[in-house]
């Protein structure tokens, strides 16, 4: 087997997967050469003696981990309800392209301004039974993806809970989640 | 005694059996680590050797060129004998504390290990979904998800908003079936070949597998055509990263005891 030092080692992420899906079957590569495919294995595996080890970790431009817990947050459910939204647009006829993208699906929140993680639990705390999205829009009259950014957080930390079904949030530890 | 990092010394990339590496057979050449092209040398006590080579101190430094020479100079050894791999960083003080601490203190242990992994060799098996193909199967597979996905935009904003959770959820839940399922399927053909298999938590939620193989050498081809024609039978849905031969670092079960 033909080892190539100098490639560059293929990352975990979308475009690197494509390029190697794109010639069909798989290509075998030394340790080097898969550097990023074998770099868990030689940081975390082999023989450990505690006292020798002694690395100093700079220089982390190597290549990153993807996600080495995989995490399930409103994030991610949100970006899988896109990726599955985009299906329907992929399966329309031609002539459809003018469809909206899938209503609901807000971006990461940028430069944030508006109220707190902390006012929002307060509000919550004070409406046990629930409160909607659009109430709180316009209670604090924030951009509605600012909010669901620090709610899908909020859910996230289970510092609030998303009833589903009734699209209400609720304060967190109060109720279990309606979906499992 | 690890006070000072400007003293020389050892850097460990491994343990093998002495004689491939004594009198007799051509030195190694690839350089040590760091940089300055340092030999790379056995310290040995009876017949077992590490592998080591000169560093100025006691780190050294987590980035790429380092552990992509810490790789070469194991991918080098392998070519010559079965070796049992340090994990990435392992510095000792000196020569005489690799001979005392690891091969004297740790000698029945490592002959041990050394049995377990003769003239075997690891190879990495590592699968993704190729990502919009995996949506579009489950919006194929899925009449719930399907008919949720439709009526979403059709919904006020807010109402949408939360709706999409509950589609990220069911899809999530779909992933790792789908996943579970293709995952069971790969392991099922590399059982039979491997002597050893072990399963690795994700590195992304994407990935349905992350095995290591422990391989006899002379069934690697062997290993080479089943996983060929696995990623050819899933080609346009999943990619296959196969990287190996590479010493046996995911079966080295070895606890060696601080030395008081």
């Amino acid at each position: 087997m033909a080892i190539a030092y100098d490639r560059a080692p293929a990352g975990y992420d979308r475009r690197a997967q494509q390029a190697a899906g794109g010639k069909g079957g798989v290509q075998k590569m030394g340790g080097a050469s898969g550097l990023a495919d074998v770099l868990n294995v030689i940081l975390e595996k082999g023989i450990v003696i505690d006292a020798w080890v002694r690395v100093s970790i700079i220089g982390i431009e190597i290549v990153t981990i993807e996600a080495r817990v995989v995490i399930a947050s409103v994030d991610t459910y949100l970006r899988y309800a896109e990726a599955i939204g985009l299906t329907s647009l992929a399966a329309a006829p031609r002539g459809s392209e003018a469809i909206a993208p899938p209503a609901g699906l807000p971006g990461l929140p940028t430069g944030f301004v508006g109220p707190t993680e902390e006012e929002i639990l307060a509000y919550l705390d004070a409406h046990p039974d629930g409160v909607r999205l659009g109430e709180l829009q316009a209670y604090f009259g924030a951009e509605r993806e600012e909010l669901q950014g620090i709610l899908n957080r909020l859910v996230q930390e289970d510092a609030a809970v998303l009833d589903a079904e009734r699209r209400l949030y609720r304060p967190g530890n109060v109720l279990a989640p309606a979906i499992p | 005694m690890h006070s000072t990092s400007s003293q020389p010394a050892t850097y460990v990339y491994g343990v093998v059996p002495a004689e491939p590496f004594q009198t007799g057979h051509p030195p190694l050449r690839v350089p040590g680590i760091g940089g300055h092209g340092d030999p790379v040398r056995t310290v040995v006590l009876r017949d077992l050797a590490a592998v080591v080579s000169d560093v100025p101190g006691l780190r050294v430094d987590l980035r790429r060129e380092n552990l992509l020479d810490h790789q070469r100079v194991l991918e080098e050894v392998l070519h010559r004998s079965d070796v049992l791999p340090f994990s990435f960083g392992t510095v000792a003080t000196n020569d005489e504390e690799v001979r005392e601490v690891l091969l004297h203190d740790g000698y029945d242990m490592l002959c041990e290990q050394l049995a377990y992994t003769r003239g075997c060799v690891e190879l990495e098996v590592k699968v993704f979904w190729e990502r919009e193909r995996l949506f579009a199967e489950i919006a194929e597979e899925s009449e719930d998800i399907r008919a949720l996905r439709d009526r979403i935009p059709l919904l006020p904003a807010d109402e949408a908003a939360a709706e999409s959770i509950t589609l990220g959820q069911l899809t999530e839940r779909e992933i790792e079936l789908k996943s579970e399922w293709e995952a069971d399927a790969v392991l099922d053909a590399l059982d039979p070949i491997a002597v050893d298999v072990l399963v690795s938590p994700k590195l992304s939620d994407t990935m349905v597998l992350n095995a290591a193989c422990l391989v006899e050498r002379v069934r690697e081809p062997e290993l080479d055509v089943v996983v060929a024609a696995l990623a050819e039978e899933r080609s346009g849905r999943m990619v296959f990263h196969y990287v190996g031969p590479l010493p046996p670092y995911s079966f080295i079960n070895l606890a060696f005891e601080a030395r008081g």
